[in-house]
């Protein structure tokens, strides 16, 4: 089975919880379990957060863009903007690293995406923007 | 969708936290907290989880910072009602360091 999705919203943090939700519903086509349900809802929120808060720095009127695919059991998500990117994505990805530390911002999303997912590549230019993607296989049950 | 409700108690301050903790509840509860610390006098603050549905790392974020605010009065930061997914969250993250788990 081969399908595929894609969606653009605003950079506004209350698309947060939308985007997820939204990759969950096409997930369920996997029949994941909750636990793994789960997991994609917590990846996209990370990329998606980090993509209005560092990405676009809290400015509202950008776009932010979802992919997801679908291919036998392998769900691939892409998530991306046209931000100011990242100078230096290993030093980005290092546990507790972070660039907002007065925002209370805890470093771990890129660990989180990295620990919950197969796979995780991420491409990036400074001002030109970055792209997260992501892969994760929902064993058929 | 639960929202966040705050309880002072003697000098602790229990947040009952809504049911998605992300960036964006968050920055709202950081800011409502701020000001409950800004207004009373308060030691040690407790986050209760009962009605925490969703978690991603804001989370973290939210408990280590209300425990750089509580050490500075030498009080404590506590998580009550902690389910099985945030816990490894917590545990995954190096969050017990700094914080106990507390029954209320």
């Amino acid at each position: 089975m081969k399908n595929q999705m894609s969606l653009e919203f605003d950079s506004r943090s209350e698309n947060e919880a939308f985007a997820r939700v939204v990759v969950a519903a096409f997930a369920t086509q996997l029949n994941p379990t909750l636990e793994e349900i789960d997991d994609i809802k917590t990846v996209v929120s990370e990329a998606v957060t980090n993509a209005i808060v560092h990405g676009y720095e809290q400015k509202e009127e950008y776009k932010v863009f979802l992919q997801c695919e679908i291919t036998e059991q392998t769900i691939q998500i892409t998530i991306m903007d046209y931000g100011v990117g990242i100078e230096d994505v290993e030093k980005a990805k290092t546990p507790m690293y972070t660039t907002k530390p007065y925002m209370n911002r805890s470093g771990m999303g890129f660990t989180f995406m990295e620990a919950l997912m197969d796979e995780l590549e991420v491409y990036s230019k400074k001002d030109e923007g970055t792209t997260v993607k992501m892969k994760k296989r929902i064993e058929a049950k | 969708m639960k929202r966040t409700s705050y309880k002072l108690e003697d000098r602790t301050l229990i947040v009952g936290l809504g049911s998605e903790l992300d960036h964006h509840n968050v920055s709202i509860i950081n800011k409502e907290l701020s000001k409950y610390l800004q207004m009373y006098i308060i030691k040690n603050i407790i986050f209760d989880f009962n009605d925490v549905t969703f978690m991603d790392s804001s989370g973290i974020g939210l408990v280590m910072g209300g425990y750089k605010q509580a050490v500075l009065y030498g009080g404590s930061v506590m998580l009550s009602n902690i389910s099985e997914r945030v816990d490894r969250i917590f545990a995954f993250s190096g969050v017990y360091r700094f914080v106990s788990k507390v029954e209320i």
